[in-house]
Formats: C-alpha cells, structure tokens, sequence
C-alpha cells in the first residue's frame, strides 16, 4: 500500500460507499454525455484525499469510439460484449458468434490493428480505439480487398462462417508481417478453427495477398 | 452475460479500495478473457467489476538492478516480443509462443495469465457442485479425468492452467502482491497453492489483493533454460504435459538444475529428486536417460491419464536435448 494511504478509513465502508452509490461515469477516458446522468462519488474517504472512483452501470453508459473509420456514438451496459455491440445493435453481422468464449476465431475483429476475439472484451473497453470489421475490408462501392479477393482465388473457404475471422486475422498479421512464411501464417491463425479443412487454401491466399507464391 | 457494474479506478489505491475484501461480489479485471468466460458459464456472478486497465504504471517492462520487472497489465502478445525477455529467460519466453492465441495473448494479461482459474470441466459446468466450487464431490475422480493431475491429487485433480506459472518457478520469478494491508513479494513457487492448502482457490492471493507485478532475477549467465511442452494439437489447446528446466553449468558439469513440471499435478510439480540426479553430473546421454526414467516416479494416475507418465518422460528428454544440443 503506498505511503499516501495510511489514513485511509476502513476498506469496508468504502466498499459500501462504493456499491451504494449512483452508477456515473466521469473522466476515465470513457466518453461522458447524457443529460439525466446525476454527478456523484463513487468512493471518497471523509478527510482522505484518495481517489474517487467512478462506478457506472449496470445500466446503459454511452461510449465513443471509432469503427471502420467512423466515430460511433452508442450507449451500452457494461456486460456487453463487443461483439453483442456489432452484431445486435449496429447490425454489423460479419463476425460470427460461435463459441463465445474465445476458442475458435470466428468473432475476429482488429482492434488498433491487433487480431482480438471480440466475444471476449468488452464493448466499454474498446472507448477511444479504433476497431475495424470484416465490413471494413472492402471499399464503399463495395470492391474486395486484394486479401478478401485472394480468399475467393484460392476457395479458401467452403461453409464460409469461419472466414470473416480467418481473413481478419490474416489482415492483423499482413500489417505486422508483410511476407509471412507459412509457419508465420500457421501461428497467425493459430487461433482460428476452419472445420470445413481449408487451412492449405488460406495459405495459399495470404501468400497471394503478401506478393508471394504467384496467383491463382 | 449477468449485468454488471464497472469501477473505473485510475490508481491502485482506488482499485484496492474499491475491491474490498469480497471475491464473490468484486472483481478485478485485467484483460477478462477468462473472468468473462465464468461469469457466462455461470460459475462466478460479480456485481461490480473493477476495471484495472485504466491504472498508469502497471503495464510497463522495466530493466531495474533487481532484473526484469514486468506490470501485471502487460499483455502476453507484448511480453512475448520482449527481446530482453527472450534472450535472458528463454523459459518463459518459450512458454509465452505456445500459450493461448494470437488474439488472447492481445488482450490477455501476465497478472491475469497467472490467476486464471482452472479448466476441469466439471468446476467449469455449474451444474457440478465440486469441491472446488465449495462442494464435496470431485467429479473427475470417478469420472471423465482425461486431463487431469497425476500427482497430487487426492482432494481436487485439476491441473494449474497456467503455462507461465512452471517457468516463472523454474526462472526463479518473485511476485508483487498488492492489498488492504499494504505490499508484499512472495517467491512464484509459494505463489501457487495445492487443494489440500485451501481448494477453492490456485495461489495465496487473499480476497482483495492483487498481483502488480513479477521480477525476474537476472539469470547466471552459466544458466541454460528451456520449455517444452505437448499437446492434442498444434494450435489452441491447453498442455498436456509440459517441462520447465533450467541447468546452472561448470564447464561440463551441471552445477545446479531446476525441473518444473507443468500440466500434472494442481501446482506447477518441481521436482527435488530429479534435480539432485542431475546437479554434480556431466549433461550426457547416460544422465539424459537416468533422469528420464525416474521423471514419473511418485505419481497416482487416475483411469483415464497413466498416458501423462509417458509423456513426462518425453518431455523431459526433448528438453534436455535441447540443452544440450545447445551447448555445443
């Protein structure tokens, strides 16, 4: 415990205060709106100069953040996933919901351009990040992207529910490793599950997409 | 998901003030991927999170005179590409490639990594009341215990889920631990607790502590470390049987070992025995051999996993030879 907490007051009670307390939110990076939303204080020991902490929810809190290069404006609980947000309320359906426990890759989205299961963070967590879809891949008039067209090239799918996650981690990993070798592109998909098999055919499209490998 | 309320602490002190002291209501949360997984499946139910994402100095990686000092926030991904990382513990740098994802190690945590709960799909279905759960019935005893522990494991049988906990004993890790009554550093061997300590939960981590951060103690530089590990399949899966070790060398001679196995047993298992085989003997294929065949001795298996004992051996042998291929 640092030095400048010595005076705190019983933990309990400031658990209390804490729990008790209106939902708010303030200041944390988390976008603040909503008229209606009483100011208050999530924990404050009297005569303590301790930090307050904002609690907010379980109900709606408005969040901000980019999505396939447009600010997105959205109150959401909490408990929401990121990828109940895209699916559900912004009718965003490419990512798929399959296991929902980040096993199997097919709720892949880039998040500051990582691969990141988006059935296992949370929608308030992605404020002021830039996420990007499978949405996001191809242009507004709605031309593939050369990653999206080496998928097709190649039938690099079969069922194709897999695929929006399988080409979203291989988006992540051609942007930090423009020439991937195949052992590259194995560990890059390493946490996408194709049950239709078509893993020898995503590799050959990645190596379309990266310049390597020659075409069709 | 079960509704939730989020404290969005931008200090530690807030964070531990705000978690109290009840596991069961307060959570912290470092990057969720496996505390949103209990709370779907149902076998933890917080009401208020405590967001731990928001506090400045605990995703940082430091060089210091004390070694290698990595936050608790460092997300796996980052901590995987530490080259300082690579070239002095080569241990955990190993383990790190092999754990979970590429898009968990973005979002998972070292803090996190190391407090996951385990994978025994009975404590992971809430309709089995385990002992682990507070229960008073093992299911996997009797039951379907495939990958379950092969020692200890007369109480609970599962297997710590951490692939980092058995180098981060093997390397010599000391864990910062942060709560109500103030700081303190535990060694990561102690850090890891055995059912028959207490079964509801895998370290000592009291209701409202913290981990902050780990230390790695600079390695010998007549140290040689390497991890193996095995399992069902290449990409996700959880190990079935893996080995830390790390081998202190005098000339030719191994001065001192350290043999952490990971995967058998509710703790990461360090293994004294093999170590004193190894320690004042030349790294040979003769020593390779002796050691390997005692690796299983002392275990219980259940009905289903007498097949780990084999692959103890295994993996020990893989990775003695890597050290001593290493060597030349």
């Amino acid at each position: 415990m640092p030095a400048d907490r010595d005076d705190s007051p019983g933990r309990e009670s400031n658990q209390n205060a804490a729990i008790s307390r209106r939902s708010f939110l303030k200041g944390t990076g988390l976008a603040v709106a909503a008229a209606g939303v009483a100011p208050g204080r999530a924990l404050a020991g009297p005569g303590s100069d301790q930090e307050e902490v904002p609690v907010f929810g379980p109900g709606p809190v408005p969040i901000r953040f980019e999505l396939n290069g447009e600010e997105v404006r959205v109150e959401v609980e909490p408990a929401t996933t990121l990828l109940d947000l895209l699916r559900d309320r912004l009718d965003l359906t490419g990512s798929k919901r399959v296991c929902d426990r980040g096993s199997c890759g097919a709720c892949t989205v880039q998040v500051n351009g990582r691969a990141v299961a988006s059935c296992s963070i949370l929608a308030v967590d992605v404020t002021g990040q830039k996420v990007r879809t499978i949405e996001g891949l191809s242009s507004a008039e709605g031309e593939l992207s050369p990653l999206q067209q080496a998928f097709v090239d190649h039938d690099a799918l079969q069922c194709g529910f897999c695929t929006p996650g399988m080409v979203m981690s291989c988006q992540a990993l051609l942007e930090r490793n423009p020439k991937p070798d195949r052992p590259a592109i194995a560990a890059g998909i390493a946490g996408n599950i194709c049950r239709c098999g078509t893993y020898q055919n995503v590799f050959e499209a990645v190596e379309q997409a990266s310049g390597q490998g020659g075409g069709k | 998901m079960r509704s939730f309320k989020m404290a969005q602490p931008r200090s530690l002190a807030g964070a531990l003030a705000v978690l109290g002291g009840d596991d069961d209501k307060v959570r912290a949360l470092a990057g969720g991927t496996d505390l949103l997984g209990l709370i779907k499946d149902r076998i933890a139910a917080p009401e208020m999170l405590v967001n731990l994402k928001g506090i400045d100095g605990l995703g940082e990686i430091t060089e210091t005179a004390r070694g290698l000092e990595i936050g608790a926030l460092v997300k796996l991904a980052d901590l995987a590409e530490d080259a300082r990382l690579r070239v002095g513990w080569p241990a955990i740098h190993q383990s790190l490639l092999e754990t979970a994802t590429p898009q968990l190690r973005n979002v998972g945590t070292l803090g996190g990594n190391l407090c996951q709960r385990p994978r025994c799909w009975y404590f992971r279905n809430e309709h089995y009341d385990c002992k682990k759960k507070g229960g008073t019935r093992c299911f996997a005893h009797d039951g379907e215990n495939e990958y379950h522990a092969v020692y200890g494991n007369g109480i609970c049988c599962i297997v710590h889920p951490s692939n980092l906990a058995g180098p981060m004993i093997a390397q010599e890790a000391i864990i910062e631990v942060a709560g109500p009554e103030g700081r303190r550093e535990v060694t990561a061997e102690a850090f890891f607790t055995s059912p028959d300590e207490d079964v509801l939960r895998e370290n000592q981590l009291a209701p409202g502590e913290l981990v902050v951060r780990v230390i790695l103690p600079p390695a010998s530089p007549k140290a040689r470390s390497v991890y193996v590990e095995t399992r069902e399949r290449q990409s996700f899966d959880w190990a079935l049987c893996g080995v830390s070790v790390v081998l202190t060398m005098a000339d030719q001679e191994i001065e001192a070992a350290r043999v952490v196995f990971n995967a058998v047993a509710p703790v990461p298992l360090r293994r004294h025995d093999l170590e004193g085989m190894l320690e004042g003997r030349r790294l040979n294929e003769a020593t390779v051999d002796k050691v390997c065949l005692a690796a299983p001795l002392g275990a219980n298996p259940l009905e289903q996993n007498a097949y780990k004992l084999t692959l103890m051996k295994a993996v020990l042998r893989r990775a003695l030879n890597r050290l001593k291929e290493s060597a030349r």
